[in-house]
């Protein structure tokens, strides 16, 4: 177990590594000068010049690779070219509202998706189940930023309910920031929650098949308590690999939403940083976004080789 | 009837529907795309633009069915990019010899899977201009490792059964063994994720060009038709509900397919749907 | 003596309950977030529409019609020579952290502008300063190198406001001006919060608290105004709803004019657009008020060349040459160049996205096929103006009284004329109005002559603003949004 555990670090911190030479390498070779960018259009050579030298952006990309790639190792995401702040405090910033939103986003899918997923896969084939499934290809097919708007167009506009977008801070109250959130959350959820339904629902009609079933429903047990009894926890396990991947994707994926509910979270950060070739920001938030990402397939590793000793060996 | 039919035959004449309109474009469309009569904007649907005109005055269905040849094949190209490149990388991980080099295909999957589509796609769109390859590309990228794991895990499935091991036995190298018997009895399972893969890739290709990262702006495209009709939903809503519903009636469709397709291969394949959903 | 003074607060708190009503504070909406909130090294118009008036001031300042006023400098003298201006500043003027405004801070700002190494972006504004020499804390002389026309002009513009000396390390996150309001928050990505500054030198602005809040998406600005959660939104990112908005008795349009000439400009480097004829034929193969219908939804106004229509010294060329199609076919054919491709390339601004696809349009009836290419600002930077690696591109020139940038003879456009650069050398040293005016008129005449680019429309002030709140600009002369001096009306 221990070796295991070790190895698996050991290849977690080297693809970390490679994911920071890859973005470091994408995001420099893209042209456009971040001086140039900031003085903008009738700035004369010099300036620009003059610009570049405080930005370090005549050293060579080795070093600069190197100097941030050290300064990330203690704890240093550099300093943002335009707001000439620490990178790290305006990702943190952001992340006050875009975490909170994928929590949220989380809690919906999963209270949306486990308790219709249940009760659709326990009912295989009844009309309520075809409803159901039927509902979710819907979910599906829908473009969330479409999805958005109409939301904004019927809650806020038309009914009121709800803000229309923006974010006051949490200073100004929970219930306020959580009434600001929601109509994001929503639009950032029903596809997720669609997706995790149909794989709840499948999860429990395999396992309806599994032969321990069989033997607690011959031993006197109704079908649903046996599911009950047995089937939910091996359900579990494809559920809540998918539930890691998405918790990921509900914090990469907010950049349309939050720009369609203008909501001054990560997600507008990067659209931003990459606009203003903002070079040291983009490649700290893509690092964090592909880390997170990374991480929780770690993780789901480590608990695959806790729960089956099997897996320790080669990974499934 | 088999299992999955109805969903298949569903599926298969609605999304045949969709692309004879598409098809018919290339010939006739009932007014022309491109053609802008400013002071004729934004009207509602009437027996001379059936679907009503956009900002700019342009028949509207003319506009649905000229974009949808750009729409599916983006989607179908960016597919078959990852399918080109993550099945080989995913039958070489699952077989190879060398543990290492299998490890460093999965890793290297990971990396590229854990980078976020949409930013790819903002970062190339911002440095090189936009355009349709930029869609494509992007869409392909992501694809790749989906195609990786799946695939590995395909192939890893058949490297047990006795008929490769025979195989083995009869002296065939491992590309041969990959290519004439694992590749065939995975192939299947490599349709029905890549018919996924490409409703997803519809989804995708109208979200990048929302956003303004796909084809160039005088192209009809579904994604940039929402785009451009949001900030007069309260003036002409028609605009903004045709483009949304060909895209929902599209995915849908091709979901159906999939969906049908799964249930004839094998009822307990439920899990692939999620994978591919990282570009959200 | 305490009793009496909480009686008086409790009086007073029930005065101010009586007309709580009116609002101290108001909301106004910008569609782009400053990176950064140092005026005088980044070109990014955000910064000035925050700062400029409001927090930061300058000797002299541009007013509502775009005429130069004293701000800082309380009065001047210029010698007959025209080559010394001395300036006697406002008393009793403090920064925002107390310290008091000097000749020498004025001194410190202008220098820094002109050093070697200035990263100031509009380091030409300064080039003609000699020296700068201090008399006492309130008196200064500048001197030039050659008589200018133009300087107070240039000391009026957000690049050339004075700052704290003390500050000049911090620049970018402290603004401390010494305007009538102070930044007091700062929520990256969503709004800035100002703040009244009490002990103002000038007349004291009406509210208390004025806060910018940053909407770059349409829709989401639209729904913004309609849900009141800005006041105002002067430079509306979603014209099209502008007209829907205003029927609501509620809301008020702000319909002003800009400095900016939208135009399509041309590569003169790249053949065939070296050819005049071939300009003129794309010229006028272009219908202006379709694309400010199509586009601007009906806001702007159609410009034959490079200047401002609400300037004294405007001359109307809109019609030279005409909208003509058929000529401009036929031009083409006779060049050889039926079927011609090229390609345009767009800023982000709906001006030129939605004005590409129309030109676009407009060009295929004339025979050219266009390809749209739609660029990020940094790419567009990087591709157009500074590479001239484009054939056509639209843009908006927002600086006020530009049309100097036709002498650059290595400017985007490639534009070579020395009679031009002649005409604007005899313009800077005129000072009698007279004068200064028929060069003006030649100088248009000549670029409209020359067909240098396709001059499309001026860019309109378009946006709308809650009825009840008065006093905000109705024309934007300058990148500015000057907030002093509004006001709730009941």
């Amino acid at each position: 177990m221990v070796r295991f555990f070790l190895r698996r670090s050991c290849v977690f911190l080297l693809t970390l590594f490679v994911a920071s030479l890859a973005i470091f390498a994408m995001v420099e070779i893209i042209p456009g000068d971040p001086a140039r960018t900031m003085l903008g259009l009738n700035a004369s050579d010099e300036a620009v010049a003059a610009l570049r030298t405080e930005l370090n952006l005549n050293q060579s990309g080795v070093r600069r690779y190197l100097a941030w790639i050290g300064g990330i190792c203690q704890g240093d995401f550099g300093l943002s070219y335009t707001y000439r702040t620490p990178a790290i405090t305006l990702i943190a910033e952001r992340l006050a509202i875009t975490l909170p939103l994928a929590l949220y986003a989380l809690i919906l899918t999963i209270g949306i998706a486990l308790p219709l997923g249940a009760f659709a896969g326990t009912r295989e084939g009844t009309a309520a189940d075809r409803l159901i499934t039927l509902a979710s290809q819907f979910g599906i097919a829908l473009p969330n930023f479409w999805f958005a708007v109409m939301l904004i167009l019927i809650f806020a506009l038309n009914l009121g309910w709800l803000p229309a977008g923006g974010f006051d801070g949490w200073e100004a109250g929970i219930a306020q920031g959580l009434a600001h959130l929601t109509l994001p959350a929503i639009a950032l959820a029903l596809p997720q929650a669609s997706i995790l339904l149909r794989v709840m629902r499948g999860a429990l009609i395999e396992t309806a098949r599994q032969d321990y079933i069989r033997t607690a429903r011959a031993k006197g047990l109704s079908r649903d308590q046996a599911l009950w009894r047995h089937g939910f926890a091996n359900a579990l396990i494809p559920v809540l690999t998918i539930l890691g991947m998405q918790l990921s994707f509900l914090i990469a994926g907010a950049i349309i939403i939050e720009n369609v509910f203008r909501l001054p979270g990560l997600g507008r950060l990067i659209v931003q940083a990459i606009n203003q070739r903002d070079l040291i920001l983009t490649e700290a938030i893509i690092l964090l976004m592909v880390a997170l990402v990374i991480s929780v397939s770690f993780l789901t590793d480590l608990l695959y080789g806790a729960i089956d000793p099997r897996l320790r060996r080669q990974r499934p | 009837m088999k299992r999955g039919q109805s969903q298949i035959i569903i599926g298969g004449v609605v999304l045949g529907a969709i692309i004879l309109a598409g098809l018919l474009s290339l010939i006739w469309t009932p007014a022309d795309p491109l053609a802008m009569a400013i002071n004729q904007r934004m009207q509602m649907p009437s027996a001379g633009a059936w679907l009503g005109t956009d900002h700019f005055g342009r028949d509207i269905l003319a506009r649905l069915m000229a974009a949808t040849p750009l729409t599916l094949s983006v989607a179908f190209i960016g597919v078959s990019i990852g399918f080109i490149g993550g099945v080989p990388l995913g039958l070489t991980a699952a077989l190879t010899p060398r543990p290492l080099i299998g490890q460093i295909l999965m890793r290297g999957g990971d990396v590229f899977f854990a980078f976020p589509i949409l930013i790819m796609a903002m970062l190339i769109t911002a440095g090189f201009g936009g355009g349709a390859w930029v869609a494509i590309l992007a869409i392909g990228f992501f694809n790749i490792p989906v195609f990786l794991r799946v695939t590995r895990a395909g192939a890893l499935g058949q490297s047990h059964c006795t008929y490769i091991q025979s195989a083995r036995l009869a002296g065939k190298s491992t590309a041969r063994i990959a290519i004439e018997h694992i590749f065939p009895n995975i192939a299947p399972l490599l349709i029905l994720q890549a018919s996924i893969q490409f409703s997803l890739g519809v989804l995708a290709e109208a979200g990048l060009s929302y956003l303004g990262l796909g084809a160039s702006p005088t192209t009809p495209s579904w994604g940039r038709m929402l785009a451009d009709s949001q900030t007069l939903m309260g003036l002409a809503p028609h605009l903004a509900i045709a483009p949304g519903v060909v895209i929902v009636v599209t995915v849908l469709a091709i979901n159906l397919i999939a969906e049908g397709l799964r249930q004839r291969l094998d009822p307990r394949q439920q899990n692939l749907l999620g994978r591919g959903q990282a570009w959200r | 003596m305490k009793k009496t003074s909480l009686l008086w607060a409790v009086l007073l708190l029930l005065w101010a309950g009586s007309a709580h009503a009116v609002r101290t504070d108001a909301v106004i909406g910008l569609q782009l977030e400053p990176p950064h909130l140092d005026p005088t090294s980044a070109a990014a118009g955000a910064i000035d529409q925050v700062l400029y008036a409001n927090v930061y001031q300058g000797l002299t300042r541009f007013n509502e019609d775009g005429a130069i006023a004293p701000q800082l400098a309380k009065s001047w003298e210029i010698a007959p020579d025209g080559l010394e201006y001395t300036f006697t500043l406002q008393e009793n003027v403090h920064f925002h952290d107390g310290t008091p405004l000097d000749a020498k801070a004025v001194q410190f700002a202008l220098n820094r502008a002109r050093t070697e190494n200035s990263t100031n972006a509009q380091k030409a504004l300064f080039t003609d300063i000699e020296s700068i020499t201090i008399h006492d804390a309130l008196t200064l002389t500048i001197r030039l190198k050659q008589p200018n026309g133009q300087f107070l002009f240039n000391l009026a513009w957000g690049d050339a406001v004075i700052i704290a000396p003390h500050n000049v390390d911090d620049l970018r996150q402290k603004a401390i001006g010494t305007g009538p309001y102070q930044v007091a928050k700062w929520v990256k990505g969503d709004r800035i919060e100002l703040t009244r500054h009490h002990h103002y030198w000038g007349k004291p602005p009406a509210l208390e608290s004025v806060i910018f809040r940053f909407i770059s998406d349409a829709a989401a600005a639209r729904a913004a105004v309609q849900a009141g959660a800005v006041d105002a939104f002067p430079a509306f990112p979603a014209p099209e709803t502008l007209a829907q908005l205003a029927e609501n008795p509620a809301f008020a349009l702000i319909n002003g004019t800009t400095e900016g000439e939208t135009i399509l400009a041309i590569n003169h480097q790249r053949p065939p657009f070296d050819r005049l004829e071939i300009r003129q034929a794309l010229a006028m193969g272009i219908n202006r008020q379709d694309i400010i219908d199509g586009a601007m939804f009906g806001y702007g106004t159609p410009i034959g060349t490079h200047f401002a229509p609400h300037h004294p010294a405007y001359l109307d060329l809109t019609n030279t040459p005409p909208y003509n199609p058929e000529t401009a076919r036929k031009i083409l054919k006779q060049a050889g160049l039926d079927g011609l491709t090229l390609t345009i390339s767009l800023p982000p601004p709906s001006y030129a996205r939605r004005g590409g696809e129309i030109i676009a349009a407009q060009l295929r009836n004339i025979g050219i096929t266009a390809q749209l290419i739609p660029l990020e600002w940094a790419a567009w930077l990087e591709h157009v103006f500074r590479n001239k690696d484009y054939d056509l591109t639209i843009i908006s020139h927002t600086e006020p009284f530009d049309i100097g940038i036709y002498a650059r003879k290595d400017y985007y456009f490639g534009y070579d004329s020395p009679q031009f650069r002649a005409i604007m050398r005899n313009l800077k040293s005129a000072s009698d109005p007279q004068t200064r005016t028929r060069l003006l008129h030649q100088a248009q005449r000549h670029i409209r002559d020359d067909q240098v680019n396709v001059f499309l429309f001026q860019l309109a002030n378009a946006g709308i603003r809650n009825a009840q709140l008065m006093g905000l600009w109705q024309h934007a002369p300058t990148q500015a949004l000057d907030i002093t001096g509004i006001y709730w009306k009941n």
